[in-house]
């Protein structure tokens, strides 16, 4: 029996929904040396990997805000395959706590930019990494993290690279913090690449994320 | 007298997680009060649940199996309501907690959507819960009924085992004649939806229900259906699981005899 052809060639064009993600990263004067580039180069390979994603291209939306001698946004919120990773140098102190609130800001902030334009968008990221402890006032950032987690209005994680104060980070953050595994910022860049890869795809629910980075070949340990 | 297609297709990102299909659609059609009645369900389980695909099977049978049961039994869909649905909707939430209990789970593990379209000679009903959508033709315009169901993301909506479910229950009753409409799950949105207005794009449905129109035999259409919905074409937009029902009245002029 002949196939008869069937279907359509025209389609809507919509708006793709976003995954938005603030990268919050600690350039203090600690982080100098081997660190900065290792995490340098994790940014390079966090734009490659998620950009080769078909969906994933179209739906990243990254900003990047660092803390060091000030808090700067680096990048204000960019789709992923525009993304050019920053080359950073660490310098100063570390005042995580206006940091978190600059983030969280931001956050809210772009949410409205997509409501206005009729653009849905998935559980915004705030992904810090630290290699200390704040050296500003913190505690009220700590409640906004708690806050907004409660509310679901963003998914904040914490990871520490040696010499972190873990212990504060577990007050700040609602979810355990995590100890990256000697300088393994590829790894890590690449896991959270994945994750929001995977939170791009239409699965209902919680994000999950694809895998745990605390399994004997992940690039984490528990704090 | 009614001509449908029905399919459901598995999503290239459940191929890619070794997950089943979890959509699910039926279509049944029989006489009543002189006229063909037309039945369309669609269920899309929760990617979550563990057993979503059982659950969005599980509803499109009983869901159907109850409308017929109501419908047979001589109540009339000119006098159908919002608490005709709700008894459906009880039968079928009694009905996933005894497969629940059958498989040894929770019924949270069997959560799913639902879309339901009655159609009759003169009126129709239209009920939803979660996301996807029903859209009904109006002489040369497409319109959804409901706009999907979302939360503020995106990918949670709501399910019919919820405990707020009666909350969540879209229902409309309409009086007038449907001479075409069709029903998707929320892997066909973005295609056959436009979001800036909240309307249904034309030019996706026109010409499938053409062919529909012109076809012998519907059934001749369900491996081309298939075909469109397993396409490059589709697949690069969406990579959740697609189902699409079309449905048109025999008897609806088709182009040639439009032309002549």
């Amino acid at each position: 029996m002949d196939q008869i052809p069937f279907g359509t060639d025209n389609f809507a064009e919509n708006p793709e929904p976003r995954v938005p993600c603030v990268l919050l990263l600690d350039v203090s004067s600690s982080m100098a040396g081997q660190r900065i580039s290792e995490l340098n180069q994790g940014l390079v390979a966090y734009k490659d990997e998620t950009a080769a994603d078909g969906l994933a291209a179209k739906r990243v939306d990254v900003a990047v805000v660092t803390f060091g001698s000030e808090v700067k946004t680096l990048v204000d919120f960019t789709t992923i395959g525009n993304f050019q990773p920053p080359a950073l140098e660490a310098n100063g102190a570390t005042p995580m706590g206006t940091a978190i609130h600059q983030a969280i800001d931001m956050v809210a902030q772009r949410k409205k930019v997509y409501r206005s334009n009729g653009i849905s968008y998935y559980r915004p990221w705030i992904f810090m990494i630290t290699d200390g402890g704040p050296t500003d006032e913190w505690k009220a950032a700590a409640d906004e993290v708690h806050k907004g987690e409660s509310a679901k209005a963003f998914s904040f994680f914490a990871v520490g690279v040696e010499g972190a104060n873990l212990e504060i980070l577990g007050q700040i953050a609602a979810r355990k913090p995590l100890q990256l595994k000697g300088l393994a910022f590829r790894d890590l860049f690449v896991w959270l690449s994945r994750s929001q890869q995977s939170v791009s795809r239409s699965t209902p629910g919680d994000d999950v994320p694809l895998k745990s980075p605390t399994a004997p070949d992940g690039w984490a340990t528990v704090g | 007298m009614w001509k449908y297609v029905c399919e459901s297709v598995q999503g290239s990102s459940h191929l890619d997680r070794g997950q089943p299909c979890q959509d699910s659609c039926a279509v049944a059609s029989f006489e009543s009060d002189g006229d063909n009645l037309l039945i369309l369900v669609c269920s899309d389980g929760a990617g979550s649940a563990a057993h979503a695909e059982a659950g969005s099977k599980v509803a499109c049978e009983t869901v159907v199996a109850s409308i017929t049961g109501t419908m047979q039994s001589g109540r009339s869909l000119t006098l159908a309501d919002r608490a005709m649905v709700i008894e459906w909707l009880m039968q079928l939430r009694g009905t996933l907690s005894a497969e629940a209990a059958r498989l040894e789970t929770d019924v949270r593990e069997l959560a799913c959507t639902l879309l339901v379209a009655v159609v009759g000679k003169s009126s129709a009903l239209f009920a939803q819960i979660g996301d996807g959508a029903i859209v009904t033709s109006d002489k040369d315009s497409y319109r959804p009924v409901f706009w999907p169901q979302a939360g503020e993301y995106p990918n949670v909506t709501n399910f019919v085992t919820d405990a707020e479910f009666e909350q969540s229950l879209l229902f409309q009753r309409s009086d007038g004649r449907i001479e075409e409409l069709a029903i998707f799950s929320d892997g066909l949105e973005r295609l056959a939806l436009r979001y800036v207005d909240q309307t249904a794009h034309g030019p996706f449905f026109e010409p499938m229900f053409r062919s529909l129109r012109a076809a012998k035999n519907a059934s001749d259409l369900s491996l081309g259906l298939r075909e469109f919905l397993n396409s490059p074409r589709v697949n690069d937009r969406t990579d959740d699981d697609k189902t699409l029902i079309l449905a048109t009245r025999v008897g609806v002029l088709d182009d040639s005899v439009a032309a002549s």
